[in-house]
């Protein structure tokens, strides 16, 4: 349940903390209705700017990982733990399958996928 | 000199030598405690980082002790007052009151109490508005979930102050039904003393809530976990003084009923009866909880606690 940043990676905090939250959702160890630290609590533990956690956490409540309700807090959503973390390599062999069928090369299919993580 | 002089020379003197004792053991206190936290986690921090840490331990060991001594001593002067009042007189301290002297010892004993818990509460929040100061590096840890008392208090612990602070609040509805108008001079000591008791259970828990909302800089998840084990001392120590003086509150209170069961009606006489039966039923129920689960649960989930 601790989250760890590195601000000397090239990897950019707000992504740190989105991947390592997402990561621990799909792992069981943050479980579904735990609440979440808040954004200003987050930001001072971390030394980030509140900004910074905020757009993480904005993006976790896109992919369905948390859910913000209101003023009682950011919750952990119950809808993440259907979709356990094994499903993603057949996921991408479909995805593949589908690319090259439709004659995409492999840099077309993983610029696809960046401009599609990135959103 | 009066008595009433002589007790309070007697006493500045006895808080500055306290104090000043206290004061100048605060250091390797501090380092004992630092030690002891060690211990029950298992993290071994650098020489950098406990060189770094000491100083602040030193401040949040020798605050709160300041203010409970400081306290204490100050709330003794006047319920010292209480002591010199004998069985027999005409009159009381407080107004006519009699075969009340074992009431006067409940009461200088809780009001002391609560007199040095609300020193220690203040020490609590002076220094606990200070954070650690952050390590140099470029890695940070935290908590992703957040923080709540029952993650770094004991369960008994918190159980024990909310029972406690429910009870008081039991005793203050029937001690404020009978005693004004029986021994209205006593009646608004206990009154007044339970009164302030639930004030201090809702101050405890602002404190409490200032200090989680404290940040917990740290550079590693070891740090981390020493950091929570720190939080979770300083949070114990307000709690169990909170559920402490609630207990003696409403021995208090009880114990005022009990002594006046010639003059209260009968209903309320069953009633402290009751009270103190199931008061003592609570308090070995807690006890066995204490032993079962003695750990707060933001050390049991990282599997450090003892």
């Amino acid at each position: 349940m601790t989250l760890e940043i590195d601000t000397s990676s090239s990897v950019p905090p707000f992504e740190q903390l989105r991947s390592q939250i997402a990561r621990q959702v799909s792992g069981g160890r943050l479980p579904a209705g735990t609440r979440l630290a808040t954004v200003r609590q987050m930001a001072a533990d971390l030394g980030l700017a509140a900004n910074t956690v905020a757009r993480a956490y904005r993006e976790l409540e896109a992919d369905g990982v948390i859910a913000t309700h209101g003023r009682r807090g950011t919750f952990v959503s119950s809808a993440v733990l259907d979709e356990p973390t094994e499903q993603a390599p057949s996921l991408a062999s479909t995805y593949a399958r589908t690319a090259r069928r439709r004659g995409l090369t492999l840099p077309e299919a993983l610029a696809l996928v960046e401009r599609a993580w990135s959103r | 000199m009066g008595p009433l002089a002589r007790t309070a020379v007697y006493v500045v003197l006895t808080a500055g030598i306290v104090t000043a004792s206290r004061w100048r053991t605060a250091r390797p206190r501090a380092q004992q405690r630092m030690d002891e936290i060690w211990r029950r986690t298992g993290v071994t921090l650098g020489p950098e980082a406990a060189a770094r840490l000491l100083p602040v331990m030193v401040r949040r060991t020798a605050w709160p002790l300041f203010g409970g001594v400081l306290c204490y001593l100050v709330a003794f002067v006047p319920m010292s007052v209480l002591l010199e009042w004998r069985p027999g007189a005409e009159r009381g301290p407080w107004g006519p009151v009699r075969d009340g002297s074992p009431l006067s010892v409940l009461l200088t004993i809780a009001v002391c109490g609560f007199a040095a818990v609300t020193g220690s509460l203040l020490g609590h929040l002076l220094v606990g508005h200070r954070s650690f100061p952050r390590a140099p590096g470029d890695v940070r840890s935290a908590r992703a979930s957040a923080r709540t008392p029952s993650d770094y208090v004991a369960p008994a612990l918190l159980s024990a102050w909310r029972r406690s602070t429910l009870g008081v609040t039991i005793v203050l509805v029937l001690d404020a039904s009978v005693l004004p108008a029986r021994e209205a001079a006593v009646g608004l000591v206990v009154l007044t003393l339970l009164a302030l008791t639930l004030l201090l259970a809702g101050g405890s828990w602002l404190v409490l809530r200032a200090l989680l909302d404290r940040p917990l800089p740290s550079a590693s998840r070891d740090e981390l976990v020493w950091r929570e084990a720190a939080l979770s001392d300083s949070m114990q120590q307000i709690v169990g003084g909170a559920a402490l003086v609630g207990l003696l509150a409403f021995v208090t209170g009880v114990g005022a009923v009990y002594l006046f069961l010639h003059q209260v009606p009968l209903w309320s006489a069953a009633a402290a009866v009751v009270l103190g039966v199931t008061g003592t039923a609570a308090c070995g129920h807690l006890a066995w909880r204490a032993w079962r689960h003695p750990a707060p649960s933001a050390l049991q989930w990282r599997g450090v606690a003892e």
